[in-house]
């Protein structure tokens, strides 16, 4: 090994990194809310002629009874066949005809159609996102279709990919009995039994103005957006909606593991811990410490068990965390790694992996690893910041999940505040070994 | 294929669209009322290149509205250059943060990730590039670069750490070998590359890692990461003279004097239908043509119009014929790959296994209307528009241009290069791009591979 020293940063540039991030602010969230109840995010950013234009229904897979899995998912393919103004297709067209793009994404909390294009087209995606939260014409032809589409999806996307039907039995099991246990393709058989009327209903019930958020990020200005929504808006009418129950971890928790071998699988693992989400902490200081614990863990090369598991011992092949506390449920903080076979055993480097995360439950860190580890995420996220689309869905996603939107705009101060005694402590409480859920991947043989 | 198409296999859409029906949709609409459609947003970077006494080229674009700054090194020193070493340029490249003189490799990491800067690399046949994204605080930005240097220019190649390289690139070549789907764009270039150096993997074969000895990675290093075998992309916080200066010592301390050479133009592959079984829910097929040009080539505007018109959005023939229309497939798409050596026109689809042969035969009719008849104005303003928006979205993003701009300046592209590029586009006809069909779109030298289970091949189903 070389003898030179390590190259260190001194404590001062450590400090003016943050600093110059903490200063790198951006025009604040702007807001208002249309009488129908229909509530309006703008943030002005004008380094980009663009505009990413979001509407999110708060209505989710995580919102469907038993037996009808896919209705959300399934009206998110029907809103593109026809409205009263525009027949099937064109939405989608009329945007890329404008130099944009136009999508839709189902998740467990929300249904949200994004659309980026030149901000000077603003009004139009405004139109025609309004059309359609009132007035889509899809009867049994299209519905036909868009089963046969998602079957098709399903078909590429889950059955064709062995990691993936892992991830969706893992999910369910660390989730236990909360919503967010069934997968957003849900049960295949619910999408034959779903009848067009069902998804009408769910259509009449979930997108009303007062279940909706639009957000705006890009070059526009707030009287021009508020004259534009409310045009458009305005004279959708409000619905009464029922409650919904928040998605809750079971009270007692103990360790969970099972081994799901399956042909074309790799060998490796998913382990997940419960955790709360921005929306079930009781804590404030708990989620940003959680997201700094992954920092510490599992981002970049230089992460604890990068450097000792995949890069040293060489035990695993690859190694990634993740951890979205945009949720208005409990979430799981998720490792999933391929295991190097001829150097590990699955129960070898289970015990590896914790045994790096149970040292954070029991030692503090320096205060120079805590705060490169503070730089290296602050840093990220400032970069993510390039792109308008990414940063309309943080706002997107937080008001579908019921929170504050100034957590946004406070995230910077949050974690630039955590010490090592809080991060010890969330890590002691919640990284613990009854919060864990363990999938063994095992290559399977052939059917 | 010589066999005339059953009558389900003919597409559906062989003419475009003589009206612009996204126009007429738009006329329902207020919000367009008074819309001129013809405007195109202008594109906004200033590009500044200069070429340095190194002989690096560097494009560069300011942008301050954040206090980061993103740079991508873009090196000759791709697998090309592997001679009969495959495997070398990948181990040189991966090895290069493994360790420099004066740091072992998790020093390295921790000294750089400390600083809250991002490294990445990646490579193919052509190239090595390698990017960097941090804040542009002088202090910052000075032990960053310095970093990057004693990387780039003094990398130290010690045994164990390369071994541990070697390692992971086998483990990769191993998983490739036994997921076929993963193995499919290697099987598509051994066979369309056959006998040209693009043939080989990038990250070569398991007999040469294991041949491949300290003295051939200090060689190949000393060569090919030349100040002078370099183009740079630089976007950020900086002022012109800023920019200079970062990257002065880094430039400085490169090995110097050397620059690769183009690989050799590729022949023609002979024409191949070849499946792959495979347990699955569904087939992947992928339809490849080579394509004897390159991006800075004259003729390479219309044959980006035509991939955008074939198969490159949700809007282009393909998706709207074999998903639109015919609910056949979630996902159809084709994509220019453009090599130094030519360039690649890939069609990529998933399909129920029984429609595997038929899909193609409709896949392969939709190209032979694209030569017989060509696109229509409607068609070409949607593409311009398409590729226009796309632009633009890569420019909003740092990163991406700041590689775009390492690209650019590799194919020696002017300055006003992005500014005119979309005028270009619009200013080609529908005869234009039949004319590109029919030259590039040869049926001769269909590369057909597939993966997929076994099955009984049927007819697509008859449209009611």
């Amino acid at each position: 090994m070389p003898s030179t020293p390590p190259f260190t940063l001194d404590d001062k540039t450590l400090s003016a990194g943050i600093e110059s991030i903490a200063d790198a602010t951006q025009p604040s969230l702007q807001h208002f809310t249309l009488d129908n109840g229909l509530s309006v995010y703008l943030r002005e950013d004008h380094s980009t002629p663009l505009a990413a234009i979001q509407l999110w229904y708060h209505v989710g897979t995580s919102h469907e009874p038993a037996g009808h899995t896919n209705l959300s998912h399934l009206l998110e393919h029907l809103i593109f066949e026809g409205s009263r103004k525009l027949e099937a297709g064109r939405y989608t067209q009329v945007i890329a005809r404008l130099g944009g793009e136009a999508n839709a994404t189902t998740t467990d909390d929300a249904t949200a159609y994004d659309v980026l294009l030149p901000a000077a087209r603003l009004p139009i995606a405004l139109e025609i996102m309004a059309d359609a939260m009132t007035g889509a014409t899809f009867g049994q032809a299209e519905m036909e279709r868009a089963v046969k589409a998602i079957e098709d999806e399903r078909r590429l996307k889950v059955e064709n990919v062995p990691a993936q039907q892992a991830a969706e039995r893992h999910m369910a099991l660390a989730h236990g009995g909360s919503p967010y246990a069934t997968a957003t393709f849900g049960n295949p058989s619910d999408l034959s039994n779903l009848r067009l009327d069902m998804v009408r209903t769910w259509y009449q019930t979930w997108y009303r103005p007062n279940n909706a958020t639009l957000v705006v990020v890009g070059a526009v200005d707030l009287p021009t957006l508020r004259q534009h929504v409310s045009r458009y808006f305005a004279s959708i009418a409000r619905a009464s909606l029922g409650a919904v129950p928040v998605p809750r971890h079971d009270a007692h928790l103990q360790e969970r593991s099972q081994k799901l071998e399956l042909p074309g699988l790799r060998d490796g693992l998913f382990m997940s811990f419960n955790v709360p989400s921005h929306a079930t902490a009781i804590d404030a200081s708990t989620v940003p410490a959680l997201g700094l614990l992954c920092e510490v863990l599992g981002k970049g090369f230089s992460a604890r068990l990068y450097s000792e598991l995949v890069r040293d011992q060489r035990l695993l092949k690859g190694i990634g965390l993740s951890y979205e506390p945009i949720a208005r449920g409990d979430t799981l903080l998720t490792l999933s790694t391929y295991i190097n076979s001829q150097r590990s055993t699955h129960e070898h480097a289970v015990e590896a992996i914790y045994a790096l995360i149970d040292t954070l439950r029991h030692t503090l860190l320096s205060p120079q690893e805590l705060e490169r580890a503070k730089l290296r995420m602050l840093t990220r996220r400032l970069f993510s910041r390039d792109s308008i689309t990414l940063q309309a869905e943080r706002i997107g996603a937080g008001a579908a999940a019921g929170l504050s939107t100034s957590l946004i705009d406070q995230e910077t101060e949050s974690v630039r505040h955590l010490d090592s005694a809080t991060l010890r402590q969330v890590a002691f409480d919640y990284l613990s070994r009854e919060r864990l859920t363990i999938t063994h991947l095992q290559t399977g043989a052939a059917a | 294929m010589n066999k005339p198409l059953t009558t389900s296999s003919m597409p559906l859409i062989c003419k475009g669209p003589m009206t612009d029906t996204a126009v007429a949709a738009m006329a329902r609409l207020e919000s367009t009322q008074g819309l001129d459609l013809e405007e195109h947003q202008p594109l906004p970077a200033q590009i500044q290149q200069w070429q340095t006494d190194e002989g690096a080229k560097v494009s560069f674009t300011p942008s301050h509205d954040r206090p980061i700054f993103d740079l991508a090194l873009r090196f000759r020193a791709g697998s090309a250059l592997d001679g009969n070493r495959p495997g070398l340029a990948a181990l040189v490249l991966y090895s290069l943060d493994q360790g420099t003189e004066g740091l072992d490799a998790a020093q390295f990491a921790q000294a750089i990730e400390g600083l809250g800067a991002i490294m990445a690399r990646q490579m193919n046949q052509d190239e090595a590039v390698i990017t960097l994204r941090c804040l542009s605080l002088p202090a910052l930005r000075t032990s960053a670069l310095q970093l990057l240097t004693q990387m780039l220019a003094r990398p130290a190649f010690r045994e164990e750490a390369v071994a541990g390289i070697r390692e992971r690139l086998l483990n990769y070549l191993g998983a490739m070998a036994s997921t076929p789907v993963f193995g499919m764009s290697h099987a598509t270039m051994s066979h369309v590359f056959d006998g040209h150096p693009y043939a080989t993997h990038w990250a070569g074969t398991p007999e040469s890692l294991n041949q491949i000895d300290e003295q051939q990675l200090r060689d190949f290093h000393r060569r090919a990461y030349s100040a002078n075998n370099l183009d740079i992309g630089l976007v950020g916080d900086l002022s012109r003279d800023e920019a200079q200066t970062l990257i002065t010592e880094l430039l400085q301390a490169l090995p110097q004097h050397w620059a690769g050479q183009p690989p050799p133009p590729a022949p023609l592959p002979e024409a191949l239908t070849r499946h792959q079984e495979h347990t699955a829910s569904t087939t992947r097929a992928t339809l490849t043509l080579l394509l004897p040009i390159s991006p800075d080539k004259p003729g390479y505007a219309a044959l980006t119009m035509l991939d955008e018109i074939l198969g490159s959005g949700f809007e282009s023939r393909l998706t709207q014929e074999l998903r639109s229309r015919r609910t056949l497939t979630y996902t159809i798409r084709s994509s220019l790959k453009p090599f130094d050596a030519a360039s690649l026109l890939q069609i990529e689809w998933d399909i129920a296994p029984e429609y595997r042969d038929a899909s193609r035969e409709l896949v392969s009719g939709m190209l032979a209307c694209l030569r017989e008849h060509g696109p229509s104005q409607a068609e070409c303003d949607m593409a311009c528009n398409q590729i226009a928006g796309r632009l633009h979205r890569t420019m909003v993003s740092n990163a991406e241009l700041a590689e775009s701009l390492a690209t650019s300046s590799h194919l020696g592209q002017p300055a006003d290069h992005f500014a005119t590029y979309i005028q270009s586009l619009a200013a080609l006809t529908p005869k234009d791009i039949r004319e590109a069909a029919r030259v590039w779109l040869s049926p001769a030298q269909e590369v057909f591979i597939t993966v997929g289970p076994s099955h009984a091949q049927k007819s697509l189903p008859e449209l009611s």
